[in-house]
């Protein structure tokens, strides 16, 4: 045997083997569609399981709440404490200008204090909001 | 037939091969597709939704009806509270995963920004649904977003264009609800779309 020819094969199989390897889309579309199912089983659980009720109605007496929906919870946490300027516009701006510039700065302070960083930031905000509804007493839906 | 619907628009949207790690749980922990599945499901149970609630000063009373009045109002109600708030929490562990795999290196800034801007987005459509359920609680915390819209500097016409004239009892406009079912979610499915669309034309997935 040609000793060329027997190597050409073996380096093929080597290049496309592992994660690199092609496999056809329908692979994926049956991950997907399971995928599919348990995530409408995770929404149907939730919705038949956990009552959502309605707001206090506006006719009623008044009730004097200052409250927020839990997205905004780290804010109004914030907003309880700090001016309006600081806690409405500078901090959620600037946090959120570190974010959209993460693939800039990520760049050059390197991977590992790139996720530090990033960490930090969205463990402070989800934090807050966490503080924000234990000082409310739950969940507000 | 077959083959002329491969050769479309529709039979190149997804790549016919995709690379095995790509199949991995551990690539994207499905975050992005359930964030997408649960904008579907927001959209059907929005549209249903549309046709019985009214914005504005009735917006407690046809949510009350929708409620308990309607069949399966309550059930179409719930999901799309909840699928809005799974949503809000998949985007935001999508985008934790992104991050962590750092799928957000050259070339795919322009992604990640489309990214964090959907995130933005995907939150103040939380918020002005909020709003619109029309109650006391939604009259508060429309009161503290016009004030810090009203804090700024020619504030007050910014405040009136997205809040409308809300009350302290009542968050829900006119205003408000065009911005949620038309120009907030119109803006969101056509950021997905380039969104999925640069994912593909960055070669897709990369296995961890």
């Amino acid at each position: 045997m040609d000793p060329s020819e027997s190597e050409k094969p073996q380096l093929q199989a080597k290049v496309h083997s592992g994660l690199q390897e092609k496999v056809p889309l329908e692979e994926l579309q049956v991950r997907e569609y399971i995928s599919i199912f348990i995530g409408l089983g995770l929404l149907f659980a939730l919705t038949a399981g956990v009552k959502v009720p309605l707001d206090s109605s506006p006719k009623a007496a008044a009730i004097g709440i200052s409250k927020a929906p839990w997205v905004f919870g780290s804010i109004q946490w914030l907003l309880q404490r700090w001016p309006a300027w600081l806690s409405g516009w500078v901090l959620p701006l600037l946090s959120m200008s570190v974010l959209l510039t993460l693939p800039w700065w990520g760049a050059k302070v390197g991977k590992k204090w790139a996720w530090r960083i990033f960490l930090i930031l969205s463990s402070v905000w989800v934090g807050l909001t966490f503080l924000y509804l234990w000082g409310e007493g739950g969940f507000p839906a | 037939m077959g083959k002329q619907i491969n050769n479309s628009l529709l039979g190149h949207i997804r790549p016919r091969q995709i690379t095995a790690g790509a199949l991995r749980l551990r690539a994207t922990f499905c975050l992005g597709g359930f964030s997408f599945l649960a904008f579907i499901v927001l959209t059907i149970t929005g549209m249903l939704l549309l046709f019985f609630y009214q914005p504005g000063d009735r917006a407690f009373t046809s949510l009350s009806e929708i409620n308990s009045v309607l069949p399966y109002g309550g059930f179409i109600r719930a999901l799309h509270f909840w699928a809005g708030q799974m949503m809000v929490i998949s985007v935001f562990l999508h985008m934790v995963r992104v991050v962590w795999s750092r799928a957000y290196r050259p070339l795919r800034e322009l992604n990640w920004i489309t990214g964090v801007v959907l995130f933005s987005l995907t939150v103040i459509l939380d918020y002005s649904g909020y709003l619109l359920r029309g109650g006391q609680e939604s009259g508060s915390a429309a009161t503290v977003g016009h004030a810090l819209f009203t804090s700024l500097p020619g504030g007050q016409a910014l405040a009136t264009i997205f809040f409308g004239q809300p009350s302290s009892f009542n968050g829900s406009t006119l205003n408000m609800y065009v911005w949620h079912v038309f120009i907030l979610a119109g803006a969101v499915s056509f950021l997905q779309m380039f969104h999925f669309w640069r994912i593909r034309r960055g070669g897709g997935v990369r296995p961890l």
